[in-house]
């Protein structure tokens, strides 16, 4: 079928207001009587907090609240924005009598400027019982450690699953590797820090203009957490700068309400870059080890996996990326013999939590450095070696998470191979690279990739579309506009299917008094489920017009279909009336008048998978131990793809991010105060505008059955198989493999070095 | 947010420096990018400031009758970089000049500011170490000239009184036919990054290949940036060779103090002054005409 809309690359519907500097934000909201949020963050990371005296702060004119533990519900709550039930544990409070690392929260101010409540949190007086700092996974485990949660013994969650007989598997393998890798401590970065403003209305209900990726998540969790009902609560997101997972998460609101309730007025809280760095959200570090066996042909027989995540001080998604990372485990390469081990462990450090790939990221980096040293153990080639042992076609995922009825890898893999001219730089890098001081390498790395939540989450999203007198629309949407484009490919839906220009509609979303119930921006499901939603209120809106037509030219419905705007005879292709006319006609009507409003939900029936695949070219200079990337090709099975554009600028971020995994970026903190050292964005090597290599993208356009338009999954995937595609490079450059990422300039040279010397 | 208590804005160094005098806790501010940071995270508050940005004698690029280059302490980055005359007598450092943080920074951040703030990191100290530039400083009572070598005192630490201002750089051109130079910037990023480790080289080459002479300075390399003296002996009337090269690196780390931090390793930061050393020498050595097949 032939697409006006879906499929072609239009104009972002947000693009003028945010280029022109229009676009709102959480701060650009000002309000009369508005007060300045600040929190007094700990100096300790683990410590009883004995006696807290603010009544100097209170004292210091302009200061109009200062909340501790004592001031706020005593009702934990889990941070995780996820449906309910709650996907991951309730263990934070607003405010607590205990700190749990270093830059927790311990009190709130609000004044009437940001340098009186900056001033009023130097008057805070806090005396600490210190505790004993666990920052590696290994201390807080060790017996007889102290519980950052009290009962938990500082294991946040825990599972594992086997099929088949793993062991067997092993003893029947003619080769077993097991080996162990490392990933880092990563952060989203987005250009918008954690902000909120809170108000009462005139009703006195709670209003939330925030920056999140889950506004009825929040919603729920904050009527959770402050004990109001839902019709207290109005949750507004306006223009959202980035979220990447890390907005998936209630992590300041319930905080900022509670100054607004003891003040009744306006209060805006927006995290600084360094408090954000630490007070934010991370992506989970991880040990993982990895146990393969095979046979002298290259197949895979037995594999098993144990992963450590450090999940920091509090759950957030906690162990529910250790679930994703598990359930993504087993498909990639099915082998008759698998088991998995995982536990998400508490720590002194800033909490880890959702992060774009929700713990593919680790997996892939993991797997995909293992299959390349397995590769050259085996002295096959490692793209073949992929070949010979990823999901095929039609195959089913063992454990029954994901369907797999649109398949695209052998394609991407095809197409890598091809662009990158992958067989003739195998050849020749390792010919020419022996006594050069900066060696080439090529190297791939491919991943598969979930769709939706399901069967993790409840799933659901839906949309409203009311028709304006004149034939324009209003678009309602649950789902989160974040910058990723997801206003703009829903209205190409409802122009598609209603028969409207792009430009004859306005979006809103998301103000929870309005628009319909979505569960949010994340698992890279919005233009997969919500895109359906739409599509459904779409035609339902395009069938109540199309039977008004009917009405006005005596015939049925069913004589009649909609082309290009047009309302047409299906017989002859004849143009009778414009869409925009019929809907004038129908609500200036003395006979029959009539309005168009649409709802329509949509929940998942299945995960579909999506696929793709990173090929990486790199020079090693070994005398200084940097990597510089000559060019990257990725390539994605994201299904059909509605908007060409936005979906090529969603893997040019995603790539980035990738590259930031493999290369440079990392939280580090000190292992003896749990100090994080390199809170700031100098410090945090996050690539500039400047670090950027050549990039080629490609799609391969498979098309999924259960999605709207055939698509399927793009948002998180792009960033997946980066690291290990440029590690994978580097490994063919020097023969040397890393097992731990990013790869720093020191930690390349220094081991280069090693290798050299012996 | 930045808790200015008293801004001053004087029209001329000599008013300047009479203010200076009555208020030595004053904090001078040039290009800002610096001292904003450290207000900005409440290293300073409430700060008595002098702006120095009407000051026109701190401003221009100039050959005095001696024949040394002057650099006003107020010239930008920006402005090094695109200096016909600082192209012409010393285009590596308008090269150089560039290194440092990015565009936007470039534009306001002044070369003086970047030497009275005694960063240890400073992408302009190394090449003018290596060109054996001269500070001008002035107070109220008169003007001394100290060596840029002398002005660094520890980490963070300058010679730079309370009631003085840097007026000038001065670099005594090279004298020498064939000379060239070079600064090496190793950082993470390319842009908006501190170096890990800067080296520059100035060399002189004789008409049959041989090096007459060559400075050496590192910066990132020890608590001041450092010149290093032994390396450039080891040099000095010597054709290139792998082997000396291996040498003057090994040399030049002897000479280096790196210190282990979060930031990095002293074991990496001295295998980069080893590595960097020897390639800066070899750049500046083609720059100035030399040729020497390098194995890379």
């Amino acid at each position: 079928m032939k697409h006006q809309y879906v499929g072609k690359t239009v104009p972002r519907v947000d693009a003028v207001s945010k280029v022109t500097g229009k676009a709102r934000f959480v701060a650009d909201f000002q309000m009369p009587g508005m007060l300045y949020g600040k929190v007094l963050r700990s100096p300790v990371a683990h410590a009883r907090i004995k006696r807290i005296d603010t009544g100097k702060a209170k004292a210091l004119p302009g200061v109009k609240a200062v909340i501790t533990w004592e001031d706020v519900p005593r009702i934990p709550y889990c941070t995780a924005g996820h449906p309910y039930p709650d996907s991951s544990r309730r263990d934070t409070y607003i405010l607590d009598n205990k700190v749990r690392f270093m830059g927790d929260a311990v009190a709130a101010v609000a004044a009437e400027t940001r340098e009186i409540a900056e001033d009023a949190l130097k008057l805070i007086e806090v005396e600490y019982e210190e505790l004993p700092v666990l920052v590696s996974p290994e201390e807080a485990l060790a017996e007889g450690a102290v519980e950052i949660h009290e009962g938990t013994k500082n294991i946040c969650g825990q599972h594992q699953f086997a099929q088949g007989d793993v062991e067997a598997g092993f003893a029947a393998s003619d080769y077993v590797l097991e080996e162990e890798f490392r990933t880092p401590i990563i952060t989203h970065c987005s250009l918008e820090t954690h902000v909120s403003l809170t108000y009462l209305d005139e009703n006195d209900r709670l209003v939330v203009i925030t920056s999140t990726q889950v506004p009825f998540n929040l919603r729920r969790i904050m009527s959770q957490a402050l004990e109001m009902n839902m019709k207290q609560i109005r949750v507004i997101k306006p223009h959202v700068g980035g979220g990447f997972g890390g907005k998936a998460e209630v992590v300041q609101e319930p905080l900022n309400a509670v100054l607004t309730l003891k003040t009744g007025k306006p209060v805006l809280l927006e995290y600084t870059r360094e408090e954000e760095m630490v007070a934010g959200r991370t992506r989970h570090s991880t040990v993982i080890k990895l146990k393969t066996g095979v046979t002298k042909e290259g197949r895979m027989l037995a594999q098993s996996m144990k992963i450590i995540s450090n999940t920091g001080a509090y759950a957030g998604h906690g162990h529910a990326v250790v679930y994703s990372i598990g359930s993504h485990f087993a498909v990639h390469y099915p082998v008759p013999h698998f088991s998995f081990e995982g536990i998400s462990v508490y720590t002194n450090i800033p909490v880890a939590s959702a992060m774009r790939s929700y713990g593919a990221s680790q997996l892939n980096f993991a797997m995909e450095s293992h299959m390349d040293n397995l590769a050259r153990k085996l002295n096959m080639d490692p793209l073949e070696f992929r070949r010979l042992n990823a999901i095929k076609e039609g195959e089913k995922d063992p454990m029954g998470y994901f369907v797999n009825n649109s398949y695209g890898l052998a394609e991407c893999l095809a197409k890598g191979e091809e662009l990158s001219n992958w067989k003739t730089k195998r050849e020749t890098f390792a010919a020419a690279g022996a006594n050069q001081k900066r060696k080439k390498g090529i190297g791939m790395a491919c991943y598969c990739y979930e769709t939706t939540a399901y069967c993790g989450a409840e799933e659901m999203s839906a949309a409203i579309i009311r028709m304006n007198e004149d034939g324009t629309a209003v678009l309602y949407l649950g789902s989160a506009e974040i910058g990723q484009g997801n206003d703009t490919v829903m209205a190409q839906i409802v122009a598609e299917e209603v028969g409207i220009g792009l430009e004859d509609i306005h979006v809103i979303g998301v103000d929870t008094d309005v628009c319909p119930y979505d569960i949010g921006a994340y698992a890279s499901r919005q233009l997969y489920m919500c895109g359906m939603a739409v599509k459904k209120a779409a035609v339902k809106c395009r069938e109540m017009i199309v039977d008004f037509a009917a009405q006005l030219f005596d015939t049925i419905p069913a004589n009649l279909e909609v082309r290009q705007g047009w309302i047409c005879d299906k017989l002859s292709g004849n143009r009778l009336i414009t869409v925009k006319e019929t809907v004038w006609k129908a609500h200036y009507n003395m006979d029959r008048p009539r309005t168009f409003v649409a709802e329509a939900y949509h929940g998942a029936k299945c995960n579909p998978l999506s696929y793709g695949a990173v090929f990486a070219e790199v020079e090693v200079d070994t005398g200084t131990g940097k990597v510089d990337i000559i060019k990257l090709w990725s390539i994605h099975d994201c299904g059909k793809v509605v908007n060409p554009q936005l979906a090529e600028g969603q893997v040019h971020g995603g790539v980035l991010m990738g590259m930031g995994f493999g290369l440079s970026e990392q939280l580090l903190i000190d292992p003896q105060t749990g100090r994080t050292y390199n809170n700031n964005l100098l410090d945090y090597k996050m690539a500039t505008m400047m670090d950027i290599p050549e990039l080629e993208v490609a799609f391969v356009e498979t098309s999924e059955p259960s999605g709207a338009y055939g698509n399927k999954s793009l948002g998180e995937p792009p960033c997946i198989s980066v690291a290990p595609a440029i590690r994978n490079a580097v490994l063919n450059a020097t023969g040397v493999e890393f097992n731990e990422a990013p790869l720093t300039p020191e930690r390349v040279l220094l081991k280069l070095k090693k290798a050299v010397n012996g | 947010m930045y808790g200015v208590k008293q801004l001053f804005v004087p029209a001329t160094v000599k008013e300047a420096l009479e203010w200076l005098h009555q208020n030595p806790q004053a904090k001078v501010i040039a290009g800002g990018t610096d001292l904003l940071l450290k207000m900005r995270n409440q290293a300073m508050r409430e700060v008595v400031l002098v702006s120095l940005h009407k000051l026109k004698e701190l401003e221009g690029i100039e050959i005095l009758p001696d024949g040394t280059l002057r650099i006003g302490a107020m010239v930008t980055f920006t402005q090094v970089n695109r200096s016909s005359l600082v192209r012409e007598k010393l285009p590596f450092l308008a090269e150089a000049a560039v290194t440092m943080g990015g565009p936007q920074i470039q534009n306001v951040a002044t070369i003086g500011g970047n030497l009275c703030n005694g960063a240890v990191s400073a992408d302009s100290a190394p090449s003018l170490l290596a060109l054996e530039a001269r500070l001008v400083l002035e107070n109220r009572e008169g003007t001394r000239e100290v060596s840029l070598e002398d002005f660094y005192l520890g980490p963070g630490r300058v010679d730079l009184k309370e009631d003085e201002l840097l007026t000038a750089i001065k670099i005594p051109l090279p004298r020498h036919n064939k000379w060239g130079g070079y600064y090496y910037k190793y950082s993470m990023r390319r842009a908006m990054d501190i170096s890990t480790l800067g080296c520059a080289v100035v060399c002189a080459v004789e008409a049959g290949g041989q090096v007459s002479q060559a400075r050496i300075a590192l910066g990132t390399a020890a608590p001041t940036p450092i010149r290093c003296r032994q390396a450039e002996a080891l040099v000095a009337g010597r054709f290139l060779s792998p082997d000396l090269l291996i040498r003057i690196g090994e040399t030049a780390a002897g000479e280096a103090k790196p210190r282990s931090s979060w930031r990095a390793s002293k074991e990496f930061r001295l295998e980069l002054i080893k590595e960097l050393t020897a390639r800066t020498l070899v750049q500046a050595y083609q720059n100035a005409g030399g040729e020497y097949r390098d194995e890379n």
